[in-house]
């Protein structure tokens, strides 16, 4: 199951391009990619909803899994409103412009 | 020089990337007003359910401060996002918390969970690496500031006895054991300093990197850091040693398991630029301070020198030898033959004396020895070479602190003494003598004497002979 969602999750912050998302964000990825995987496998796959509710109480664990491992990396980013939010991004050996990231 | 260059650039490197690596590790460790989460407000919880299970997550983390404050605002980050969705499909504001919460799982198991993500292989490796790296570098800082401290301690210490003479209080000698006591004390005090730093930096540092508490892994770098400086103390760090330099090198493991244990949990001090110039400067003011001193001590207080000393007498000096053995009758003593001694060093690092028959009689020492047996070289506390204290023997023994029989070679006889490796030989004088026909032993050479300080470590030290 974790294996599992360690691939998926990766999966989906790699559908992101470069670019970041925090983890509501990545949680939504997963349950679209679940119903997308839904709609192609019939009867026999899991509801979005469930693999979803199933997801959620190990995606920190996962994610923060991920970036120990050096697969992605954590960073904070202020939004317009000020606010901070920690958002996941593939680690790649060149990093992109940090724009308004607060990197540790 | 280009040697001396890479080694302070060498060590000097070490000792910069250190403290890089234990700052990185304060900021993961600690949490302080200028770290970028702690601005985020928690959201308000009227009902405390968040509050709760916030507290039920962070119970079971054992994180440094930093990764518990920004696993806390996640969650919160993600409840806030999660409620709003909840809210917004028509939930009321109660319901949505539950429902969220729920989404989440148990806060026991979701702590768990994300302890064990935390606390990976990968980053306890990097904390061992990193642990053992600032630890190096610790060392060359603590060993550099070490040194500086034993000389501000020397420099007070000098102060107060430089003040005590001044007023007429008798004060220690430390020229009667070659200055061993001051020097094996400071050479204590720093390596004292360099294990505490160099401990201190090994826990803070691999706690940080490998994302634990530092008081759970201090029990590990405390047998590390006793076994290595321990060791070093004991048996690695040679030179001169006093009772009080081995008492103190014997509390560097100790200092080791405090390092690790004693308030670790603390931040480590920041040592800013104007700390270090403030500290410069008052070691310079200290050493100004010892040389006026000194000045004062010397041209105002060397009233000894005006009249010679009652011990100085004007006819030849009586070395005491009397206290060894009455000198060997010459009717004994065949053509002179035993002609006189010397000294030298010998390949195993001792000091080799021996005494000749005389080169031009070439007599044979089985001719020159046909009165004597049971020969021996003996050595023995001599007085400082001061004349205002005397000349020759110290009469306060009355017996050799060290003994060894007389080798017989063809044309003279020889012994090696390592007075380096004895605790007391200070200022000493060598003497060969025999036992002759009347069953009485006598003196049969003057051979030489010196002085020396032991040299050797901890252990050598203690399992000396004397």
């Amino acid at each position: 199951m974790t294996s599992d969602l360690r691939r998926r999750a990766l999966d989906a912050i790699d559908d992101l391009d470069g670019g970041a998302a925090t983890g509501p964000e990545v949680l939504r990825r997963l349950r679209e990619n679940s119903v997308a995987g839904e709609s192609g496998a019939g009867d026999r796959a899991p509801t979005a909803e469930s693999g979803a509710s199933a997801d959620e109480p190990l995606l920190y664990p996962v994610l923060h899994r991920l970036e120990a491992d050096w697969k992605i990396r954590a960073t904070w980013q202020a939004r317009a409103d000020g606010t901070l939010h920690r958002t996941y991004r593939r680690r790649r050996l060149m990093l992109r412009g940090p724009g308004n990231t607060v990197s540790r | 020089m280009i040697v001396l260059l890479l080694w302070v650039g060498g060590f000097g490197a070490l000792a910069f990337f250190a403290v890089k690596l234990v700052r990185r590790s304060e900021r993961r460790l600690g949490t302080g007003p200028s770290d970028y989460y702690t601005t985020i407000a928690p959201r308000p919880d009227a009902d405390g359910l968040i509050s709760a299970y916030l507290a039920g997550v962070a119970g079971q983390l054992v994180l440094p401060a930093a990764d518990v404050a920004e696993v806390r605002m996640e969650l919160i980050d993600h409840l806030t996002d999660s409620i709003s969705s909840l809210e917004a499909e028509g939930m009321d504001h109660e319901t949505a918390v539950r429902e969220a919460l729920g989404r989440l799982g148990p806060a026991a198991e979701l702590g768990r969970q994300l302890r064990a993500a935390h606390q990976s292989t990968r980053r306890l490796l990097a904390g061992a690496g990193g642990g053992v790296f600032s630890a190096a570098g610790g060392f060359v800082l603590g060993y550099v500031g070490g040194v500086g401290l034993a000389f501000v301690l020397l420099i007070i210490g000098a102060l107060c006895f430089g003040l005590l003479t001044l007023v007429g209080i008798p004060t220690p000698n430390f020229n009667a054991d070659q200055n061993a006591t001051p020097n094996s004390l400071m050479a204590a005090a720093t390596l004292l300093v360099a294990a505490f730093v160099a401990t201190r930096y090994a826990v803070r540092t691999s706690a940080g990197l490998s994302r634990r508490a530092p008081r759970s892994v201090a029990g590990f770098w405390a047998a590390a850091s006793a076994l290595v400086f321990g060791w070093l103390a004991i048996f690695g760090s040679h030179g001169q040693q006093s009772w009080p330099g081995v008492i103190a090198f014997l509390f560097v493991p100790v200092v080791a398991v405090a390092a690790a244990f004693v308030r670790i949990e603390r931040p480590m001090p920041h040592v800013g630029r104007w700390s270090l110039i403030l500290a410069i400067g008052g070691v310079g003011v200290l050493g100004l301070s010892l040389v006026l001193l000194l000045g004062v001590t010397v041209s105002g207080g060397g009233s000894n020198n005006d009249s010679p000393s009652p011990l100085v007498t004007s006819g030849p000096p009586d070395y005491h030898f009397g206290i060894v053995a009455p000198p060997a009758p010459d009717a004994w003593d065949p053509q002179g033959s035993i002609f006189g001694g010397g000294m030298r060093s010998d390949a195993s690092g001792g000091q080799l004396y021996s005494t000749v028959t005389d080169p031009q009689a070439a007599v044979p020492m089985s001719t020159a020895l046909a009165y004597w047996h049971d020969l021996r070289f003996e050595a023995w506390h001599s007085l400082p070479d001061d004349p205002t204290q005397g000349f020759g023997l110290d009469t306060k023994y009355s017996s050799p602190f060290a003994v060894l029989p007389a080798e017989i070679h063809p044309t003279w006889l020889q012994a090696v003494f390592h007075f380096e490796r004895m605790r007391d030989a200070g200022f000493y004088e060598v003497v060969l003598t025999g036992v002759g026909p009347d069953g009485k032993r006598y003196m049969l050479d003057e051979c030489g004497g010196g002085s020396t300080s032991f040299n050797g470590s901890v252990w050598d030290w203690i399992t000396a002979p004397q």
